[in-house]
C-alpha cells in the first residue's frame, strides 16, 4: 500500500437498522499511516459508522471503499474490535484463544493453529501486557482486561487497517497510554486506525485527527479542535462539554463523569 | 459383580442397545455444548417434538424412525431459521408456533390408525431396547458426520458462538453457520429419540453438557468431560433399567440428572460471569 492511498474513503454513507436511519450522508477519507479518533455522543452513529465500514452493515445509499475495495471483502486486511456487548462472556475461552481468534483470516478452513499462529497470539499478548493471563478464562477478566484481549487480536491478525470499537474503553489510565503507543507505533508503519472513544483528552493527547460524528460528520481536524467549545457543542449538542488544559470535561450527567472527564458506562 | 456387567453382554437386544445409546451419548453430548452456550435448549426441546409426524409416518409406512425423524426434524430446523430471520417475531414465539403444529399434526396423524396407542409410549419415552442392527447402522452413521463436521468447523464454530459481529467481519459466513448448527441439531436429536424418545431427547443434549461446564470453562474440556458423563449415563442407566426393570430411557436421564446435581456441589466456586 502506498503511503498516500486512501485506508477509507466514505462517500455520503447514510446507514441505520430497518426503517431507523442513524447516519446521513457521511463522507471523509483516511490515508494509511493516519491514527483517526472518532468522537460523539451515544446514539450518534460511531458504532454503526465502524459496522458499515467492517461490511457488516449495507449503507442505504452512498459507499465506502476500504483499502480499495468493497468493505468487508478484505477480512484479512482489516481488524475489527466489537463493543464489549456484542461478546458472549460467559463462552468457555482461554484468553491465548481469543488472541488467536485473530488468525482466523488468514488460515481458511479445515485448519488448525500453526506454530507461527500460536507465536503471533502470544506476542500481541505480550504487547498489551496480557501474556501473563494467557490461560485465564476471558470471562474472568475485568472489563478493561477484555479491551486488552481484544486489540491483542486485532494485532495478532496483522492488518493494515484497524477498526476499533471503544477499544479504551474502561483501560485504566497507564495501560491506556500504553496501548495508544502501540497504535501510534503501527500507524508509523503504514497502517491505519480509526477508533471511537468517549475519552476526549485522550484523543487531544494521543490522536492526530479527530471525526466529530453526530449522525453526519460535523467536525473534521486535528484533535486539538476538540478545545475549541462551537465544535464540542456541535458534536454533543445542548450537553456543556469543555476541555481545559488537555482535560474534558462532559457534563451532561454529573454522577456518571469522573473528574479525569472518562465517562462510565 | 462380574455377572451382573457380563450376563446382559450375551443379550443380542442388549449388546445393540449399549451400543446405541454410548454412541447417541456421544453426539449429543458434543452438540449439546454448543446447544447449552447458545442457549438453544428450548429449540432443541421444540425440534424433537415436532419430529413426532415423521416418526408416526415412518412406523406406519414402516421405516426406520430415525429416519423419519430425520426429515421432520431437519424440516423444522430449516423452518424456524428461516421464519425468525424473516420475520419480526422472537425466535421462541415462532418456535412455539412451529412445533405445537407439528406435534398436533403427529397426534392426528396416530389418531388416524386404530390399535397403535400401544405403541404411543415407545415414541414419546424411546425404546432402545428394540433397536434393530439396521438403526444401529444408521445411528452410528449419521452420528460419525455429526462429529466429523463439528470437529472440522470446530473454530470457526468457536468464533461465531463467541463473537458473532468479530467473526463476520473477519469473513465467516456466520449465518450459513448459524443454519449448519441447526441442521446438526435436527440430525442430532433424530438419531436420539430412537434411544430415549421426543419427550426425554432435551434432557441428552443438555444435560451432560451443562454438568461438564460446572467443572471446566474451556470448550475442548467442556466436550471431552460431556462426552465422559453422557457415555457413561448411558451405559450405567441401561444396565440399572435391565437390573430394575425400569424405563431405560427415564434411567438414562435420571442417572445425567443425578451427575449434573453432583457436578453442582463439585463446581469450584467462580466469580459471577456477566
Amino acid at each position: 500500500m502506498s503511503a498516500d492511498a486512501a485506508a477509507i474513503l466514505a462517500t455520503g454513507v447514510s446507514a441505520g437498522y430497518g426503517s431507523r436511519g442513524v447516519l446521513e450522508s457521511v463522507s471523509f477519507s483516511i490515508r494509511a499511516g493516519e491514527l483517526v479518533a472518532l468522537v460523539g455522543p451515544n446514539g450518534s452513529g460511531k458504532s454503526t459508522l465502524l459496522k458499515v465500514l467492517a461490511g457488516l452493515l449495507a449503507p442505504v445509499a452512498g459507499g465506502a471503499l476500504v483499502l480499495g475495495g468493497y468493505p468487508g471483502r478484505q477480512p484479512r486486511r482489516v481488524a475489527y474490535l466489537p463493543q464489549s456487548e456484542a461478546v458472549d462472556w460467559t463462552f468457555p475461552i482461554a484468553v491465548l484463544d481469543v488472541a488467536l481468534l485473530g488468525r482466523v483470516p488468514r488460515i481458511g478452513w479445515l485448519r488448525g493453529w500453526s506454530a507461527d499462529d500460536r507465536r503471533h497470539a502470544l506476542d500481541a499478548l505480550r504487547q498489551v501486557g496480557m501474556a501473563d493471563l494467557a490461560q485465564r478464562q476471558v470471562g474472568a477478566l475485568s472489563g478493561g482486561q477484555r479491551r486488552r484481549v481484544f486489540l491483542a487480536r486485532a494485532l495478532a491478525a496483522e492488518p493494515d487497517l484497524y477498526l476499533l470499537d471503544e477499544p479504551v474503553t474502561g483501560v485504566d489510565p497507564t495501560t491506556e497510554e500504553d496501548l495508544m503507543r502501540l497504535l501510534e507505533a503501527e500507524c508509523q508503519r503504514g497502517k491505519a486506525v480509526l477508533a471511537s472513544t468517549h475519552d476526549l483528552a485522550g484523543v487531544v493527547s494521543h490522536f492526530q485527527r479527530v471525526l466529530c460524528l453526530n449522525r453526519a460528520i460535523v467536525a473534521d481536524g486535528p484533535a486539538v479542535i476538540l478545545r475549541d467549545a462551537a465544535v464540542l457543542r456541535a458534536t454533543y449538542g445542548g450537553h456543556l462539554v469543555e476541555v481545559r488544559g488537555g482535560t474534558a470535561l462532559l457534563m451532561d450527567d454529573p454522577h456518571h463523569t469522573a473528574p479525569n472527564g472518562r465517562r462510565h458506562a | 459383580m462380574l455377572s451382573a456387567l457380563l450376563d446382559p453382554l450375551m443379550l443380542g437386544f442388549m449388546q445393540r442397545a449399549l451400543l446405541a445409546s454410548a454412541l447417541v451419548g456421544a453426539v449429543t453430548a458434543v452438540v449439546g455444548v454448543f446447544v447449552v452456550l447458545r442457549g438453544l435448549g428450548f429449540l432443541g426441546d421444540a425440534i424433537s417434538h415436532a419430529a413426532f409426524p415423521g416418526v408416526v409416518l415412518a412406523f406406519l409406512i414402516g421405516a426406520q424412525v430415525t429416519l423419519g425423524a430425520l426429515v421432520a426434524a431437519v424440516g423444522t430446523a430449516l423452518l424456524v431459521g428461516w421464519v425468525t430471520r424473516r420475520g419480526a417475531l422472537r425466535a421462541d414465539t415462532a418456535i412455539g408456533v412451529i412445533f405445537a403444529g407439528m406435534f398436533a399434526l403427529g397426534v392426528l396423524l396416530l389418531g388416524t390408525v386404530r390399535g397403535y396407542t400401544g405403541d404411543l409410549m415407545s415414541f414419546l419415552f424411546g425404546n432402545v431396547l428394540s433397536v434393530a442392527p439396521a438403526d444401529l447402522w444408521t445411528v452410528a452413521v449419521l452420528g460419525a458426520v455429526v462429529l466429523l463436521v463439528v470437529g472440522a468447523l470446530r473454530k470457526e464454530l468457536t468464533f461465531a458462538s463467541f463473537d458473532p459481529l468479530g467473526a463476520r467481519a473477519a469473513g465467516l459466513p456466520v449465518g450459513t453457520l448459524e443454519y449448519l448448527l441447526l441442521l446438526l441439531l435436527a440430525v442430532t436429536i433424530a438419531v436420539a429419540i430412537q434411544v430415549v424418545g421426543i419427550i426425554l431427547v432435551v434432557a441428552m443434549l443438555v444435560t451432560p453438557a451443562a454438568a461438564a461446564r460446572q467443572l471446566v470453562d474451556r470448550l475442548g474440556r467442556m466436550m471431552v468431560v460431556a462426552v465422559a458423563i453422557s457415555v457413561f449415563s448411558s451405559l450405567a442407566g441401561l444396565y440399572l433399567s435391565y437390573a430394575y426393570n425400569w424405563a431405560s430411557g427415564a434411567t438414562i436421564v435420571l442417572v445425567q440428572s443425578a451427575i449434573f446435581l453432583l457436578s453442582l456441589a463439585l463446581a469450584p466456586r467462580r466469580a459471577a460471569v456477566v
